[in-house]
């Protein structure tokens, strides 16, 4: 159930390349492969990890995002345009048990190519949205099904 | 490479002490120990042995307002209680520069006793980015005007009270 590391965060920008390009400039991330989320996104890296996850906020949100994540501020500047943080841990069918019994409502998803699978929950004092993930080999292994997965956006 | 790797966002919660529970008991983080005296109250959350979530409250404070470039009200709510993301860099006159380069206005923040100095910077989005280079000394007054907009030293004074140098 141990969370392991802070794992990412996701910016909604209203412009996803100058955001891109000012993380590459001024802080030297690099540009990097990504899942295929059926919404646009970039994923910007530190070394061999993705740290950063662009994808588009304000007023034009694309709909495969809101049915995937939820939109959860519609601001185009400060830290509401933080949608959520990410963690990463081992764990998976221990930590849905464990939310279970707190009775602590989270949502399944799966991002199918990158062998992914997230829960996402609220921080209920504050309405801060954190995403846990895990290997999705925990999942099948557990027989744990999501609600969704990035492929299904096709649909 | 400078910046190195993301370590931690601080939270500004509406209720400190629920909000270290509900990281303590549901996501299973551990109290770090030795959280700096920052001059306003705040917890230190690790997952490992890496520190990834530093609470601090609403509760009105002005060493935090001035620390963290901006006034918290009480009663925000969602993702806006995330004043910011920060990394681990190394190097920071290299980062300087590079920030320099760009026209980006920085923050110097130095903490000699505990070997830490930060650069705080917005993004185009104006979200907050904390750079932490542990280990390093550097006078805050020795970087003034080298695309600082304000640079603050804390340490401790004779009395309790945590002391806050301005140098621009």
């Amino acid at each position: 159930m141990a969370l392991e590391r802070i794992d990412h965060y996701l910016l909604q920008t209203t412009d996803l390349a100058a955001t891109r390009d000012w993380y590459v400039q001024a802080l030297g991330m690099r540009e990097g492969p990504h899942p295929d989320f059926r919404f646009p996104v970039v994923w910007l890296y530190l070394g061999d990890k993705d740290v950063l996850h662009v994808s588009e906020g304000g007023r034009n949100v694309p709909e495969a995002r809101k049915r995937y994540l939820g939109q959860e501020s519609q601001a185009e500047a400060g830290s509401g345009v933080i949608d959520h943080i990410a963690f990463y841990g081992t764990g998976l069918r221990q930590m849905i048990e464990h939310l279970r019994k707190l009775g602590i409502p989270f949502q399944q998803r799966m991002v199918d190519d990158q062998g992914l699978y997230q829960l996402f929950l609220k921080d209920p004092v504050n309405d801060v949205k954190v995403e846990l993930s895990y290997a999705n080999a925990e999942a099948a292994a557990a027989g744990i099904k999501p609600e969704l997965t990035a492929a299904e956006l096709r649909a | 490479m400078p910046v190195t790797e993301l370590n931690h966002y601080l939270l500004v919660a509406k209720n400190l002490e629920r909000t270290k529970k509900f990281y303590q008991k549901v996501l299973g983080l551990k109290l770090a120990g030795e959280r700096p005296d920052f001059g306003f109250p705040g917890y230190w959350l690790k997952a490992g042995d890496n520190i990834c979530v530093h609470l601090a409250s609403q509760a009105p404070n002005r060493i935090r307002d001035q620390f963290l470039l901006k006034k918290h009200r009480k009663g925000a709510n969602g993702s806006g209680t995330v004043d910011h993301i920060a990394f681990l860099a190394k190097k920071p006159e290299q980062v300087r520069k590079r920030i320099q380069k760009y026209k980006v206005q920085m923050h110097y923040r130095s903490f000699p006793e505990s070997k830490l100095f930060q650069i705080f910077l917005k993004d185009p989005d104006d979200v907050t980015i904390e750079l932490n280079f542990l280990g390093e000394v550097i006078d805050p007054a020795s970087w003034a005007g080298k695309g600082s907009a304000s640079a603050l030293t804390l340490g401790k004074s004779r009395g309790r009270r945590t002391a806050v140098s301005r140098h621009n």
